[in-house]
């Protein structure tokens, strides 16, 4: 081959790349957009402070919705991560052979998992036997959902710290859980923080495992045993009412849960390549 | 006086049989080196001196080695006691990317939870960056990241680190074949330093290196060991023929 016929295909193929990027990245845009520019008129201050209002009634905010989200994320991370990273340091510091080959099928499995049928899983172990919604049923359901992803990120992070860091723990007589914890983990920080945050970021963004488990709640809740307001839910009631002040808010409160994802990842990137440096 | 003696030992990778019935000792604060070809086991015979090798997947050890008299592969005997009065310091520097090198140099201990005073670990760090010859290098970098140092620097932190647990034995797997040859001769001079203070076990696949810094030498040849002795007898007059063709360089 010619070295102008390698350029032309160069070009070619930078050019079909390009292509492609701006096709992904135009949607994305549109949709933050679009988001924006509807959402931006009606964000004000009682939208952050007050409980919703009915329809017609001027005023009213969704911040029992955004503390809801607040609450069902941190109560899912605080079930989701550890037992994440375990999974993650079971599957790759232990050698457990077949056991580990089944837990990262199994979790590979739950990826791609549909997030109502873990609603509507949660629903009947938890919802039934505890007779009424609950924030802690939603947390458990949006944990569900975490695991997987935490699981295959920590694992990533962990693989990439070198053999020979963990051996040098050990020929200094450091036991093999205090290499783990104190070693091993700590190297692979940056790794597994972007992605928990990730994780975090997604489940913020769930609504049908909610619909069957936190429902829905449109007072002040702090409660684990009662049902909760989330943003997600509420954008979801809000955009299908047949009511332009409510269809407004709706556009509000998703761009307050797209920023607050794109705040969380914002962070990640920046605590990743903060702690890549040496 | 003896310091570790090695009685029928076989180690295996899987099926593989690497290391077949071992015989040797080691005198104290004797510098030892293990040459032999690639794939020998040399590297694998000093993993088996700190309980390493086990901690492969697959990989088993049968036989004895003797520390002062205490066979370390004895049913109650914790692999985790003997890797502390046994150090090692790896092919390629291993330091912690995470840890300042302070941090390193005092890691044995801190990781270990052990209690100290800012004077104690003071003291701990500098005496051994002194006797890993590179304090003077880093004395004013204590808490930078070990990044910041070249491949040899940070071989002779790994050195000081192995070192600050005063270990009673320190075993070399290669440590100098990443290194340009200023970082290899400075971690020689080093090692004969170190000789006042500790038994050193170092394995070399460079035979040059083998004749200038040890006292004894074992050639090894497929998992066996071919001849022992004193380094200027097996360079100059070795027994067996297999040891003079690979001192000559017939094969290696």
């Amino acid at each position: 081959m010619s070295y102008r016929t390698r350029k032309i295909i160069n070009r070619i193929m930078l050019t079909i790349s390009v292509i492609t990027f701006l096709i992904g990245s135009f949607f994305l845009f549109l949709i933050l957009g679009d988001v924006f520019l509807k959402g931006i008129r009606y964000i004000n201050f009682s939208l952050f402070v007050e409980l919703p209002k009915p329809p017609g009634v001027p005023g009213g905010g969704v911040a029992n919705a955004i503390v809801g989200t607040l609450i069902l994320t941190i109560v899912a991370s605080l079930i989701g991560v550890p037992i994440g990273t375990m999974i993650a340091i079971a599957i790759t510091e232990y050698h457990l052979g077949k056991l580990a080959w089944w837990s990262k099928f199994l979790t590979e499995v739950l990826t791609s998992f549909p997030t109502l049928i873990i609603g509507v899983f949660v629903y009947t172990i938890i919802v039934i036997p505890m007779k009424t919604f609950s924030a802690l049923a939603g947390s458990i359901a949006l944990s569900i959902i975490m695991l997987p992803v935490i699981a295959k990120s920590t694992e990533e992070s962990l693989k990439m710290v070198p053999i020979s860091v963990r051996e040098a723990a050990y020929a200094l007589g450091v036991p093999k859980w205090k290499t783990i914890l104190r070693v091993v983990i700590p190297s692979a920080s940056s790794g597994i923080v972007t992605g928990i945050m990730i994780a975090v970021a997604r489940v913020m963004g769930e609504t049908a495992p909610l619909l069957f488990t936190s429902f829905n709640n449109v007072f002040w809740s702090f409660s684990l045993t009662k049902p909760i307001g989330s943003l997600t839910v509420t954008i979801f009631n809000y955009a299908t009412s047949p009511y332009d002040d409510w269809r407004n808010k709706a556009f509000a409160s998703a761009l307050v849960l797209v920023a607050i994802i794109l705040i969380l990842n914002i962070i990640a990137r920046i605590y990743a390549s903060k702690k890549g440096k040496h | 006086m003896d310091k570790i003696r090695v009685e029928n030992l076989n180690a295996w990778f899987g099926s593989m049989h690497v290391l077949k019935n071992i015989n040797l000792s080691f005198k104290e604060k004797y510098i030892s080196a293990i040459i032999g070809p690639s794939g020998c086991g040399k590297t694998t015979l000093l993993r088996c001196f700190n309980r390493l090798h086990e901690l492969s997947p697959g990989a088993r050890v049968e036989g004895k080695i003797f520390l002062d008299g205490l066979n370390i592969y004895e049913k109650d005997v914790d692999p985790v006691i003997v890797r502390r009065r046994i150090g090692m310091v790896f092919q390629r520097p291993n330091l912690f990317s995470n840890m300042t090198i302070y941090g390193n140099v005092i890691a044995g201990y801190i990781l270990n939870n052990k209690r100290l005073s800012k004077a104690e670990k003071d003291e701990i760090v500098e005496r051994s960056l002194r006797l890993a010859g590179i304090w003077e290098e880093v004395k004013n970098r204590l808490r930078e990241y070990p990044s910041s140092l070249s491949g040899g620097q940070q071989q002779r932190v790994c050195i000081a680190r192995a070192l600050a647990v005063q270990p009673e034995v320190l075993l070399m797997d290669e440590p100098t074949s990443a290194l340009d040859p200023i970082s290899t001769y400075r971690i020689e001079e080093t090692i004969r330093e170190l000789k006042k203070e500790v038994t050193i076990i170092i394995v070399t696949h460079n035979m040059q290196q083998a004749a200038r810094v040890s006292d004894e030498t074992v050639f090894m040849y497929l998992g066996e060991v071919i001849e022992m002795g004193p380094t200027p007898e097996i360079f100059t007059n070795p027994k067996k023929k297999l040891t003079e063709e690979y001192i000559t360089g017939k094969f290696g």
